[in-house]
């Protein structure tokens, strides 16, 4: 697909040099942006709702006393400015990023480095709040929730624990996977 | 380097096997049908006054964009603190009353003269873009912010004026750019303001070209804009604005099935999954009562009641964006595309609690165009009748 759009773009920039009309413009940018995906602002290819299916995910940041499954969210936007759409784009980002440096996907990372990506995160967040003059709890955790279709048109959430803060209060390799309990099953 | 390509274009067009292809009677044939489309796609000759409105209206909504922290950025509240206290804040604060002139204007509070916080980021751990190759924490220092408003002022007022573009515009362009780049960096992506640092870019590339290829003094505004290829520089300043606002529609549009793999259209009734994650979302920011909503009635008429409909209804969405380039073939279909896309991010918005109120705003200003129409309507009768729409005889704009 990069090799069309690349070819798209050179033929679009042929023509619109050659003819100076300005329509030439419309797929010499638009094979830019998708070419360039979100790497080179202000081009973006806008991947917003462009594969819907029947699962989907979100995060959150939760504090707990002593097991990180029975936590309590607080409200991050509020404590360091990152709305939970933010949270959800870091996460990506930085789980990608640990991944690369491990040289393997992302897909692929296993829950013990699940949890040691999402910890480094969790730090990130303690440092945006005290820029902020705010101050996280001692106790946190990262917490993702995959929104899954039925057959029936419903949809089911399922919950799992990213990582925690202090480490050594998640289970290793612990992700508490389950369903979130104040929602179970809507059909 | 242009020059060099477009003789490399003509020696490659001699050549006798691509000359005997480019003169074979289809491609001519198809040439001349195809000519008289793309130069329709050129835009018509803007009239002085539209030029104005757009300058001025564009200038505010930069200004809205901009970083430049307190007190820009609750501008509008200590304003009318003093001049009514409290009754903006009571206005703002109740969506009723926000939402009032909703549809198809925006909230009452996206409108108001502020300008945005400013950048507070120290570092920028996930460069994007430009960020790759300068560090743009600088948009962060006290003093680059202080000194921030001394700057973008002047150049908003001079381009409000049509005066020294070819200095505002680059400035202008450089602090959007730069400045969202950085709140990119910081490994989440934002889609509010991509438009916008487009269609500035795409305003300094044309002034430029006019500066340097064309008459310097006509894009310092120092004198009358002569044509140049039947348009003035204000033409084309307007025609690659308004060529920016329909790309991102039309890349939004175009992305969808090639992602899905075209299953966007029989999956689209999955945006429900969306409603019920943005509702989470919304939620889990800031753990507001009024998006703790178990079951989302949108997303049960999505998913469970009415599938078939909702896939209807939404891929209507999607052709609009694939086709949205269709409203720069005339001014009529400007406004009418102009208006479906207000219509189609009020939808977004409604549903999802999405909403794109920067590009809602250029919509307006550069689609919808409400100044020429009011002209049009009122005033046309003094323009001579035999000219169509678009094809007056505009003044040129200083």
């Amino acid at each position: 697909m990069d090799g069309l759009f690349g070819l798209i773009a050179v033929v679009s920039l042929i023509g619109w040099i050659a003819t100076r009309y300005s329509i030439w413009c419309l797929p010499f940018v638009v094979s830019l942006a998708i070419l360039a995906e979100d790497d080179f602002y202000p081009l973006s290819y806008f991947p917003m709702y462009s594969d819907p299916d029947e699962s989907e995910n979100y995060l959150y940041v939760a504090t707990f006393d002593e097991d990180p499954t029975k936590h309590e969210p607080i409200p991050i936007r509020d404590l360091t400015g990152l709305s939970a759409p933010k949270v959800k784009k870091m996460w990506k980002s930085y789980a990608r990023d640990f991944a690369d440096d491990l040289g393997k996907k992302d897909t692929k990372l296993t829950e013990k480095e699940v949890n040691e990506a999402a910890e480094i995160l969790l730090d990130e967040f303690r440092e945006v709040a005290e820029d902020r003059g705010q101050e996280l709890p001692d106790h946190l955790a990262l917490v993702e929730i995959w929104i899954v279709g039925t057959d029936e048109g419903g949809w089911t959430e399922n919950l799992r624990i990213l990582g925690a803060q202090p480490a050594e209060l998640l289970e290793p390799g612990h992700t508490g996977i389950g369903m979130k309990p104040e929602v179970a099953r809507t059909d | 380097m242009l020059e060099a390509l477009k003789d490399r274009c003509s020696r490659l067009r001699r050549h006798p096997l691509v000359a005997r292809c480019v003169e074979h009677p289809f491609w001519r044939h198809l040439a001349q049908r195809l000519r008289p489309i793309a130069r329709q796609f050129d835009g018509p000759r803007f009239h002085r006054f539209e030029i104005v409105f757009m300058r001025v209206l564009f200038a505010y909504v930069v200004y809205q964009s901009m970083p430049l922290g307190d007190p820009f950025s609750s501008g509008a509240m200590t304003l009318s603190n003093h001049l009514a206290p409290g009754k903006l804040q009571e206005i703002v604060s109740d969506p009723a009353r926000d939402n009032a002139l909703r549809p198809p204007l925006l909230p009452i509070s996206q409108m108001l003269p502020n300008s945005e916080a400013a950048l507070t980021y120290q570092d920028q751990n996930k460069p994007n873009g430009i960020a790759n190759l300068v560090d743009l924490t600088f948009f962060s220092k006290p003093a680059f912010i202080n000194a921030l408003p001394w700057i973008v002022i002047p150049c908003l007022l001079l381009y409000a004026a049509g005066i020294g573009l070819p200095v505002a515009l680059p400035l202008l362009t450089l602090f959007s750019i730069g400045s969202r780049t950085l709140y990119n960096s910081q490994g989440y992506i934002h889609h509010g303001y991509q438009m916008l640092s487009l269609i500035l870019l795409a305003q300094t590339i044309v002034v430029l070209w006019h500066t340097f290829r064309g008459d310097w003094r006509a894009a310092f505004g120092f004198r009358r804009a002569e044509r140049h290829q039947g348009r003035t520089v204000w033409d084309w300043m307007i025609r690659y604005s308004q060529w920016m606002i329909i790309i991102c529609y039309v890349i939004a549009g175009v992305i969808k099935p090639i992602r899905s793999d075209g299953e966007w259209f029989k999956n689209s009734h999955y945006i429900g999954i969306q409603v019920v994650k943005t509702h989470r979302q919304n939620y889990y920011s800031s753990l507001e009562e009024k998006w703790n909503i178990p079951e989302p009635e949108v997303a049960k008429f999505m998913l469970k009641d009415h599938p078939n409909l909702v896939r209807i209804f939404l891929s209507c969405g999607v052709l609009l964006e694939i086709f949205a380039f269709l409203a720069l073939y005339n001014r009529f279909l400007s406004l009418l595309i102009g208006f479906a896309l207000v219509l189609f991010h009020y939808f977004n918005d409604l549903m999802m609690g999405l909403y794109f109120y920067g590009n809602e705003k250029l919509d307006w200003i550069f689609l919808i165009n409400l100044p020429f129409w009011i002209w049009w309507l009122f005033f046309r009768r003094r323009v001579r009748q035999e000219q169509e729409v678009g094809e007056v005889e505009p003044a040129a704009a200083v």
